[in-house]
């Protein structure tokens, strides 16, 4: 009998599994590359970003790293959409002035054409882009808007909500922009646009006229500014402390906000309802009318000035103050249109000793958003990241408007912001000013209708002095009401 | 003979080929824009509540029953009547001058229309630094000529603004006025005047039987487009007053703006629109009837 071997893996089996496992291997390594994502932090242009980096191990063992900005490392694949011949921004004229730059480098960069549509005033860019949108009409990308419009844009969906694409390129908006800034453009956890720039109202004065008087620092609180008119008054310093911007205007209502706020008071109480009507309201207020009839410290004219009309005195040495928007500190200290350039200094906007409020300024934004029926709306974004990618675009904004652009960077690195304000010395207080600011309501989504009688309302009471104060108050928010109402909000 | 519509259009075929390219262009840029606006004011749209929904009257009622519409035709009315008033004698008084010869005549009449030929906008503007509350050439005069009070409110005064609106629009338009009269007086026949001498009648006889009653024409002209002019006076408001102080200049025309562009109603504007072409119409046919 013939010893039955057990049976066994022959080596030549062997050497031929090993042979095919590598070249199996050796074929699989080579189309198969295992990816790991990880997250780490990159700076990117001075501004810190988070991104997503592909760590791919090769077969052979080697790590190669690559970092991109684009959103294709996250979970989802994402090709970017092919890129337009143009893309176009609707907005008025004045406000398309820095845009053009951004503009520029834009077209040099993806070679996609930016083409602005322009229109003389804010308002016809509200009206034409509500019209367009009623109209479902997609001819453009990129909308310029006012921050009162929020809540009607929000309610009609005029605008595409921004959050997904600070996350798609893994950027915290709050880490860029000047947080308050994101909040302003931000309704509803929907951050609804970006803002390009801050303006606001500061305290401007004349220098050599408080020094004549006496004085070291200026007014801190709008209490002590009207002492210190008087007092300069009755000197023969000025003719009167401070011209007012109470003409029958949006101004008007920006005005309000701002005392409002400085004698403690707020547009809603904690329903939400209107209620600027109480004690805060009154004492604003009467306080504005004061200033002209009891105090005498501003002309009865300030209820025909507008923004710009009160400069005119500052300029001129008639008066000593102006807490008027920052766009005007160019003009202010320039020698060709103000006789007293050299002398006007600015400072934080007063607050309140009555509210305990340190200083109170009222905002005044206007961002950028992408219009929800845009066919571009990937590289209407690219548009809008491309002045966080730019600081250097973006902080002309100073040389154009005199004003301080929105990127944290260029308010905090010193590459940046040394040069900004030895050439601009004002231009730290404004963004000292955005920690001490209110907004008008700009979520109602009725804001056109009610500005519009809020103006007509508190011009009434500032050109009569013998208007009763509480019973305007209560009518302006009987009024506000009812229409919040008939909006069904 | 009465024709029938086809014995008509071929009489007539000839002018009506002709008139067709323009019928063409009213029709669509005129008589479409006209029902799309009747067609809005009996509906809710809103470009802020973009659905059109059939409303009836409904909108028709809640105008007419506006506290700031009445008080707008209120204004419209008070702006168009004290215009008139200033503008009508002026305007005649200047012609009658003009229409007699002197030495310079045709260089006078010449000058005296360059008020007419600034566009409004421009008008608006010179007369807003005139009545400047600080810097203004009014208040600047008044303080050189030692008038205490010479730091006056013209726009920004609610019991001053409308009459300060009114000069501005009258300097403007009273020259109109002057070359609608003197044409008007231009044709009247100096033979008239002749034989009412060799009777006897005065100068003033004259004006009140011959100039006036021949005038009549001029004058219905004048008052229609005048009437429109001020009904429908807008941008004069918008560039000088914004409606104020308070909503003491807000003219109909101007509300039915503000109600439209800037509340975005579009169906409250257009029934405020449509209204004012109503009292046009109604006005535009009371004159016709007592005049022509």
């Amino acid at each position: 009998m013939s010893e039955v071997k057990p049976k066994g893996i022959s080596a030549s089996l062997v050497v031929i599994a090993v042979i095919i496992a590598l070249i199996i291997g050796v074929v699989a390594g080579y189309f198969v590359k295992p990816v790991e994502l990880i997250k780490e932090t990159v700076t990117v242009p001075g501004i810190e970003k988070t991104v997503t980096t592909t760590i791919e191990k090769t077969v052979a063992g080697t790590i190669e790293k690559t970092v991109t900005l684009t959103p294709t490392a996250i979970a989802i694949p994402f090709t970017p959409p092919p890129k337009p011949e143009k893309i176009v921004v609707q907005a008025n004229e004045w406000n398309q002035m820095w845009m053009k730059y951004l503009a520029e480098s834009f077209e040099k960069e993806y070679g996609i054409k930016v083409e602005f549509w322009s229109y003389v005033h804010v308002e016809d860019l509200h009206t034409k882009t509500l019209a367009a949108y009623a109209a479902k009409s997609s001819e453009f990308d990129v909308i310029g808007m006012d921050e009162q419009w929020r809540g009607e844009y929000f309610k009609l969906g005029v605008l595409e909500p921004l959050n997904k694409y600070f996350e798609m390129e893994g950027i915290d908006p709050y880490k860029v922009y000047e947080p308050f800034l994101v909040d302003a453009s931000t309704y509803k956890g929907q951050q609804l646009y970006v803002l390009t720039r801050i303006v606001l109202p500061f305290l401007f004065y004349n220098e050599k006229m408080l020094k004549e008087a006496g004085y070291t620092s200026p007014p801190t609180t709008w209490e002590e500014l009207v002492d210190m008119s008087k007092v300069m008054m009755n000197k023969g310093i000025c003719k009167y402390g401070t011209a007012l911007p109470f003409a029958k205007a949006e101004g008007l209502v920006c005005q309000f906000t701002m005392f409002l706020h400085a004698f403690g008071g707020r547009w809603f109480n904690e329903k939400g309802e209107w209620a600027f009507n109480d004690d805060a309201g009154i004492k604003a207020l009467t306080f504005m009318r004061d200033m002209i009839y009891t105090y005498k410290i501003a002309p009865t004219a300030s209820v025909e000035l507008n923004d710009r009309q009160v400069f005119d005195p500052l300029g001129a040495g008639d008066s000593a103050f102006s807490v008027n928007w920052n766009v005007f500190s160019k003009t202010a200290t320039d020698p060709t249109v103000s006789k007293e350039a050299e002398n006007i200094k600015v400072a934080l906007a007063p607050g309140t000793k009555a509210a305990g409020v340190k200083s109170m300024s009222v905002t005044g934004f206007f961002g950028w958003g992408i219009y929800s029926l845009s066919k571009n709306k990937y590289w209407a974004w690219k548009f809008l990241l491309h002045q966080i990618m730019h600081p250097e675009i973006s902080i002309k904004h100073y040389d154009i408007y005199g004003v301080p652009d929105s990127l944290k960077i260029t308010h905090t690195d010193p590459f940046y912001k040394d040069p900004i304000e030895k050439k601009y010395y004002w231009a730290p207080y404004a963004v000292e000013q955005v920690r001490y600011a209110a907004s008008r309501p700009g979520t109602i989504t009725y804001y056109g209708e009610w500005t519009t009688m809020m103006q007509e309302e508190l011009h009434k009471v500032l050109l009569d002095p013998t208007v009763d104060i509480k019973s305007a108050l209560d009518r302006m928010v009987e009024l506000s009401r009812e229409m919040a109402r008939r909006a069904g909000s | 003979m009465k024709l029938s519509p086809f014995s008509f259009f071929l009489n007539k075929k000839t002018e009506i080929l002709f008139s067709f390219p323009a019928l063409i262009l009213i029709f669509f840029f005129i008589f479409i824009p006209i029902s799309w606006g009747l067609y809005i004011s009996f509906t809710d749209y809103s470009l802020l509540n973009p659905s059109f929904h059939f409303i009836g009257l409904k909108n028709y009622m809640e105008v007419l029953t506006s506290y700031n519409f009445l008080k707008s035709i209120l204004t419209t009315f008070e702006f168009m009547v004290i215009s008139m008033l200033i503008e009508f004698p002026i305007g005649l008084g200047i012609a009658l001058l003009l229409n007699e010869e002197f030495k310079g005549k045709k260089i006078t009449v010449a000058l005296s229309l360059i008020p007419w030929s600034i566009p409004m906008v421009v008008n608006s503007l010179l007369w807003l630094w005139i009545y400047d509350p600080q810097y203004g050439l009014l208040n600047g005069i008044l303080y050189w000529l030692g008038i205490k009070e010479y730091n006056k409110l013209w726009l920004g005064n609610p019991q001053i603004a409308m009459f300060a609106l009114i000069i501005a629009d009258s300097w403007q338009v009273i020259p109109f006025h002057v070359l609608f009269f003197l044409a008007g007086l231009q044709s009247i026949p100096k033979t008239y005047y002749e034989a009412s001498a060799i009777d006897g009648a005065n100068s003033l006889k004259r004006f009140f039987y011959i100039t006036l009653p021949l005038l009549k024409r001029v004058f219905l002209i004048l008052l229609l487009i005048r009437t429109v002019h001020c009904i429908k006076v807008f941008d004069m408001i918008y560039l000088m007053t914004n409606g104020g102080p308070g909503d003491r200049t807000t003219t109909m025309a101007f509300l039915a703006y503000l109600e439209t562009f800037d509340h975005l109603k579009m169906s409250i504007g257009n029934t405020e629109a449509i209204i004012m072409s109503f009292i046009l119409i109604i006005l535009g046919t009371i004159y016709i009837m007592t005049l022509y």
